[in-house]
């Protein structure tokens, strides 16, 4: 309500250039001349009694509110309704202010990324953004402003990795740069230290793509110290490993290693146990161990073959595309190749295109990981 | 103004002869003594009980959670009281039912939903746009199922309407062909439930087209022609109008009735006069349908055996394809390039040459369907698609 009208003094001038006493006596007039007077106005603008639906359309029309604003003005009312009607809170958000909409947004959005549908989760991901940025800017209530940056939050973990596999990685930074500040602002009204981590962990990503491995390191040790979620968890490891061995310090990625199967269990999905040993493959590449490359390079192909290859839903173009990156990693460093994958060559670059994987898009003459170096 | 007696709590009670028992097996007596006691001795007697039962007065939001305790009641049965009495409260007030609909019972995010699956399908996502509507297909079965009201009960019954003309849609795509026509069937049966229980006769429509294409499908082409001309007296559509007749032009020519494809042909072109020119896009008729109208066309006029009105048909497909779809991401896109591709094939097998060479296509086509799981277009060596139509 407050947006509709401002003080000059101790009068009350609405939006459209009306007093209290003029608006109330529109209103009179548009209700049959009854149903409202000015100090029925008044209270309703100290929040001592709410308008009936009848009013709150006579008072939109006069005003001429937008129909989304006279929809979130409607949304409020029920709002208020329920709550003194004593309405659990939790359960007049879900339904009031569609967080369990959002929530289950956020639910198509990982659907869509882990069935290669790249563009589709990249386009709801910056829907479901602006929703939440529009909602967050009309919120007051503390405690439902938590539980919208809470969600915004839990959007920014789904992005990154989008933007990350669906943007060129030539051009990924300048969308991500400002992700890391977002994490932290959702920490503070949220209170969830875990944000923290995962503004660390991303600050750690975005300085391993700029080849500054020693800041890299530095961002995700500290990620670790907050972080729970164990995908976020394992992936920053793996990329401490990458980090080891790129400053090498090949010696310290078993160690890693053993680190990291601490924190994989019975119900991480088969694409992520293939992208681990993919991933720790790459660092093994990278520290030219012939050895431990070839054997989780082969574990991550297994995996492939035995349970994504013919499944839906399981990120199954993704782990073909990624795998066929780290053999090409495994022949520029050790010059054999670990299998034949002539024929897969253009299969790949066909899967890049179509599902929109551009992070792995490649020049002639370069493959994916060339910018480890 | 003074509250109805809820049916959702009706549910948890029957009566007999002047006794009433809860679902737990408590009379009214034990039950508001049960609740007494949890509610800290206070708050509730079987007076009160009996006036909330009768509709005189309503539970407190802490009573209702606590009769929910006592009667030991599911989250979703829970969820289905507090949703109730939420309604109720708002109704009270005099708020649109539309506006209430749209909180309580979600139809916005069926909606949403609806909108989604639609995306996906037009990103050539079938696997993901057919996860996504049998969710809603679920979603609306629970809701129908604890719903009491008569008014929400059609408000859902129509809005399942629409999840389950999706659904068809993505079966007929997406899943393999030995189980399409159980799936569709099933479907046909509940488009007549709903014409029944919402009085829109536009789904006794849905209801008979789909019989049509389960009927051509089974090669019945006289009984698909029965089912499209029953069909058509209820649809208002024009592009769905089109389909059929479509259909029916092609069950003539099966048939051998060369005149009366004709007489469909001309009324075909009276329906696309009516809708938009070929040359723009609207939200209402996007670029892709413009397309498959042509290669529609382009399949009956094949049949028929009229070379010259198919290759132009076709060509104004691929032209749409080339300029308009081929770039860019969320116009069915592959779809579009399959069934055109489908569509060049059966004209090889009727006029004995390709209209275009595509020879290169094919390889590129089997990808694409097996990728975007277009399982429809799926055909063993040396069978084209269309080979079920001879």
């Amino acid at each position: 309500m407050q947006r509709y009208y401002h003080r000059q003094g101790n009068r009350v001038i609405w939006a459209n250039g009306m007093t209290l006493n003029q608006l109330a006596l529109e209103m009179w007039e548009r209700l049959g001349f009854h149903d409202i007077d000015p100090s029925v106005l008044s209270r309703v603008i100290t929040g001592e009694r709410s308008f009936t639906p009848q009013q709150l359309e006579i008072f939109s029309n006069i005003l001429a509110i937008p129909r989304s604003e006279v929809s979130s003005l409607k949304t409020e009312y029920c709002r208020d309704l329920l709550s003194q009607s004593k309405v659990d809170e939790n359960f007049i958000d879900s339904i009031t202010y569609q967080t369990d909409y959002i929530d289950q947004n956020l639910e198509k959005i990982k659907d869509a990324m882990s069935y290669d549908s790249l563009s589709l989760a990249y386009r709801w991901e910056t829907q479901t953004e602006n929703l939440l940025r529009i909602r967050t800017k009309s919120v007051k209530n503390t405690r439902l402003l938590k539980k919208l940056y809470s969600l915004w939050g839990k959007l920014l973990i789904e992005k990154k990795f989008t933007l990350f596999e669906h943007k060129h990685y030539r051009k990924v930074l300048a969308d991500v740069f400002h992700i890391p500040n977002l994490f932290e602002k959702v920490y503070r009204i949220t209170g969830d230290s875990e944000f923290l981590g995962f503004a660390q962990a991303l600050r750690g990503r975005i300085y391993f793509q700029q080849k500054q491995f020693p800041q890299a390191l530095s961002h995700d040790l500290t990620s670790l110290n907050y972080l729970k979620n164990l995908h976020e968890i394992r992936a920053v490891i793996i990329r401490i490993a990458q980090i080891y061995a790129l400053l090498n310090q090949s010696s310290k990625i078993s160690a890693v290693e053993d680190r990291l199967k601490k924190y994989q269990d019975s119900n991480q999905p088969m694409s992520s146990l293939c992208h681990d040993y993919r991933t720790l493959a790459n660092a093994y590449i990278i520290a030219k161990d012939l050895n431990n490359a070839q054997r989780c390079l082969n574990s991550g192909w297994e995996i492939y073959d035995k349970k994504l290859k013919n499944g839906e839903g399981d990120f199954n173009i993704r782990s073909k595309i990624t795998l066929y990156h780290t053999e090409e990693l495994f022949y520029h460093y050790f010059r054999i190749r670990n299998r034949p994958l002539d024929s897969l060559e253009q299969e790949v670059k066909s899967l890049v295109k179509m599902f929109g994987y551009n992070s792995y898009l490649v020049e002639p003459g370069t493959y994916i990981h060339s910018k480890l170096q | 103004m003074k509250p109805k007696p809820s049916l959702e709590l009706q549910k948890f009670y029957t009566r007999k002869a002047n006794r009433i028992v809860f679902s737990n097996g408590m009379s009214l007596n034990q039950l508001a003594l049960e609740m007494w006691e949890r509610l800290g001795f206070h708050d509730i007697d079987p007076s009160v009980l009996s006036r909330v039962l009768k509709g005189e007065r309503r539970f407190t939001p802490q009573q209702l959670e606590t009769l929910a305790q006592v009667l030991n009641l599911s989250s979703s049965e829970y969820i289905n009281l507090q949703l109730d009495y939420c309604r109720e409260i708002l109704s009270e007030t005099g708020l649109k039912e539309n506006l209430i609909d749209s909180l309580i019972y979600q139809t916005e995010y069926i909606e949403q939903g609806l909108k989604k699956t639609e995306e996906a399908r037009s990103y050539d996502s079938q696997s993901l746009a057919y996860l996504w509507i049998t969710a809603l297909d679920n979603l609306l079965k629970s809701k129908i199922d604890t719903s009491t009201d008569r008014k929400s009960k059609i408000k859902l019954y129509s809005l399942w309407g629409q999840v389950l003309r999706k659904k068809a849609w993505i079966i007929l795509e997406y899943i393999p062909e030995s189980q399409v026509i159980p799936e569709i069937s099933k479907i046909t049966v509940l488009f007549e439930k709903i014409a029944e229980i919402t009085g829109d006769l536009q789904f006794r429509g849905y209801a008979q087209s789909y019989m049509g294409s389960i009927a051509f499908r089974q090669k019945k082409y006289r009984e698909s022609l029965d089912h499209d001309a029953v069909a058509l007296r209820f649809l208002q559509d024009h592009r769905i109008i089109l389909n059929i007749l479509n259909r029916t032009a092609i069950n003539y020519s099966l048939l051998g009735e060369v005149d009366q494809t004709r007489v469909i042909e001309d009324q075909m072109e009276k329906h696309i006069s009516l809708l938009n020119s070929d040359d723009y896009a609207t939200p209402h008729f996007p670029l892709y349908e413009h397309l498959l109208l042509h290669r529609r066309i382009a399949t009956a006029y094949i049949i028929s055996k009229n070379a010259p009105l198919a290759q132009n048909h076709l060509d104004q497909g691929w032209k749409i394809y080339n300029r308009h779809l081929a770039v860019g991401e969320g116009n069915f896109k592959y779809r579009s390039k399959i069934v055109l591709y489908h569509t060049e094939d059966l004209f090889r097998h009727y006029f004995g040459a390709y209209h275009r060479h595509y020879d290169k296509l094919q390889a590129e086509v089997k990808t694409l369907v097996d990728l975007c799981g277009y399982n429809q277009y799926a055909v063993e060596g040396n069978h084209f698609l269309n080979s079920k139509l001879l």
